[in-house]
């Protein structure tokens, strides 16, 4: 070997790490597909009063002055719940989906955007988003959502905000633009220019590398939006199924495995802080649900391949930032509002990987006598709120007995939702939640995962 | 020679356990190195141009290609090409596969405009938002055959200014005069379209 070959090889070992592990990584071609597992969240920011779907109360609380009621109907048994008439759509698809009651957001903040970071990162403050860990390393995209997220998250760089119109702009641009591969002059000419200003570790040359992955890295997401093709529902607007299939398309087409859109009750207020409002919930919740049970009516009649649906590959997580209170305080029964409960939400899981038909965990208050836990009524002597009842993990079962003080680790968090979650798509322990200040992990309802 | 080739092999070894604990991250949600220089920046790249070759009383939109008008909050695509938050700390300023694509559109599309001024073109705009003195220089550039290196010093000068190092300019040339590669067909405004392209994707005029 000649000094100045070794030199030249000397000099281009800093870019090793970002040439093998660019989107044209060495072992991309030789590895089989894994099995397909994709993962769709439909969050209803605000507070969304599920209450008035599953985890619903007897009217008598109404006639107690307890709680705002405004179905005016006794809601029926599902499972260990009551279900109110909006639940009626979903029953349908109730075999492919559980429910999880009984779910404590964060005890210490009530406040919108709080709920939604710790949700959304695990911290009230914001931090790493889940949905990205969920996706893995094996996309361009490390997820999509329908709209910007505006929470401080610190990983969304590759979270591409694609509502539906953008999306098909996007596609169309592509589409119509000259794709830049290899042996293309200017991939070339570029690829050289990052490669020799990337030599070294300065700013810029680590900034360089970046883009050199870019570079190489767009080629296969210019494909596969080319692939993609034009939208085949002509209709303009946000039209929610059409959007639902053309996403499920590219996480075909291995784009991202993962999507997260946030929705909302089509003119509808969800922050039923005033009356006015919270009668309409009946009207609201429904509005939501319909996207929801478009959702699943676009999986499961959508063929992924010969034998599955796109159902059949892909988890769902339907929620919302936190419950609402059962009534304000000093107001009539028939004219209050609902304020922000963090102490009892409930999510729909369901899809690839989860055991159907379902309801599990439990919140308080379900008689209007119950005789309530002691560490309750410390944080809600009125009995504002339902709560979450403790949960047995190793049992997966709800407890029965009334605890002094309030323990996270008691309780189902959506630090256990997430971890669910974590524990499907095998994400690497180091990223999932924990409750509050513990060292551990928190548990995962295992009873749910099929 | 046993000397060197240990040598090579002990230093490979080391690049290659790098590139192994650093490949699951690749495509990680995890942020890459924070000492990377990062985008400029969607707005102040817009800027830059303005500056630059921007007509007196008139706005270069750089969204237009995106297909996006309207506010940045309300096209939030283009936050993925940087942005400043109201702590002054860019936001989505690593480069990766999704806003590389996203800058080559949005640059390919600028280029393609700016060659709707070189003679012949039937798409010339009626109301430039570019200076007169940079539709003088593309009009030269467009043109077959060699073009001399005052022009081409001109036309880097204006999109680039002085923000990357004498290399970057020599390669370019370099870059340019080889193009277009051997037994390739091609005019001068396929030469200028690599030009411009070119500067505008230079790490030290789309990063900062």
């Amino acid at each position: 070997m000649q000094r100045r070959e070794f030199l030249t090889t000397l000099s281009a070992l800093p870019l090793l790490p970002a040439l093998l592990s660019s989107n044209t990584a060495l072992g991309a071609s030789t590895t089989p597909p894994p099995e397909p597992h994709f993962f769709l969240m439909l969050f209803f920011p605000n507070g969304l009063d599920l209450t008035h779907v599953w985890d619903s109360r007897p009217l008598a609380f109404k006639a107690a002055g307890l709680r705002a009621e405004n179905f005016g109907v006794e809601p029926v048994p599902y499972g260990n719940t009551l279900v109110t008439s909006a639940f009626d759509p979903l029953r349908t698809y109730a075999n492919r989906f559980s429910i999880v009651r009984g779910v404590w957001m964060s005890p210490d903040f009530d406040g919108h955007q709080q709920n939604v970071n710790l949700m959304l990162s695990g911290n009230p403050f914001g931090g790493s988003f889940f949905v990205p860990h969920l996706n893995g390393n094996t996309t361009p995209l490390d997820s999509i959502t329908n709209r910007g997220i505006p929470y401080p998250l610190n990983n969304l760089s590759k979270v591409a905000p694609l509502s539906r119109t953008t999306l098909n702009t996007l596609q169309e641009r592509v589409s119509r633009s000259q794709a830049l591969v290899a042996g293309n002059p200017l991939f070339e000419a570029l690829k050289n220019r990052y490669q020799a200003v990337g030599l070294g570790s300065s700013r810029m040359a680590l900034g360089s590398q970046l883009l050199y992955g870019g570079l190489t890295g767009q080629t296969e997401l210019h494909s596969q939006l080319g692939q993609l093709g034009p939208d085949p529902v002509t209709t303009g607007g946000e039209n929610f199924a059409a959007y639902v299939g053309r996403l499920m398309n590219l996480m075909k087409l291995h784009s991202t495995r993962t999507a997260y859109l946030s929705l909302t009750a089509g003119g509808q207020t969800i922050d039923t802080h005033d009356s006015e409002s919270t009668k309409q919930t009946p009207k609201t919740v429904q509005k939501c649900l319909d996207s929801v049970v478009t959702a699943f009516k676009v999986l499961s009649e959508t063929p992924f391949d010969s034998t599955r649906s796109f159902l059949d590959v892909t988890t769902v997580l339907v929620g919302t930032e936190f419950g609402r209170t059962n009534r304000q305080v000093g107001r009539p029964i028939d004219d209050t509002g609902t304020d922000h409960n963090p102490y009892n939400n409930s999510f729909l899981i369901g899809g690839k990987g989860i055991r159907g038909g379902l309801t599990i965990g439990a919140s308080d208050f379900e008689t209007v006598n119950e005789t309530l836990s002691p560490a309750r009524l410390k944080i809600d002597p009125q009995k504002l709120n339902l709560m979450g009842r403790p949960f047995d993990f190793a049992s997966q079962t709800v407890r029965t007995d009334l605890p002094p003080t309030v323990n996270l680790s008691d309780y189902i968090t959506s630090a256990s939702i997430v971890n669910t979650l974590c524990s499907l798509f095998n994400v690497d322990p180091s990223l999932w939640r924990k409750n509050g200040k513990e060292t551990v992990n928190a548990p995962v309802l295992t009873s749910i995962l099929a | 020679m046993k000397n060197w080739i240990g040598f090579l092999y002990l230093i490979l070894s080391v690049g290659l356990a790098h590139t192994t604990l650093a490949a699951p991250l690749s495509r990680s949600a995890l942020s890459p190195d924070p000492r990377a220089a990062h985008y400029r920046g969607f707005i102040p790249y817009e800027q830059m141009l303005q500056d630059r070759i921007g007509g007196i009383g008139t706005r270069i939109d750089l969204g237009q290609y995106l297909g996006v008008s309207e506010s940045l909050t309300d096209r939030p695509i283009l936050s993925l090409l940087g942005y400043y938050d109201s702590d002054v700390t860019i936001k989505n300023g690593a480069p990766n596969s999704l806003s590389f694509l996203l800058w080559n559109l949005l640059i390919s599309g600028f280029v393609e405009d700016q060659l709707n001024f070189c003679p012949g073109s039937t798409s010339r705009p009626p109301n430039p938002v570019v200076t007169p003195e940079w539709i003088a220089l593309l009009e030269s550039g467009c043109v077959a055959g060699p073009l001399s290196e005052s022009l081409l010093s001109q036309i880097w000068t204006s999109l680039a200014g002085f923000d990357a190092p004498m290399s970057e300019y020599t390669a370019w040339l370099g870059d340019v005069a080889a193009f277009p590669q051997p037994g390739a067909a091609t005019d001068g405004t396929d030469r200028l379209r690599f030009a411009l392209a070119l500067i505008l994707l230079n790490p030290y005029v789309i990063l900062e």
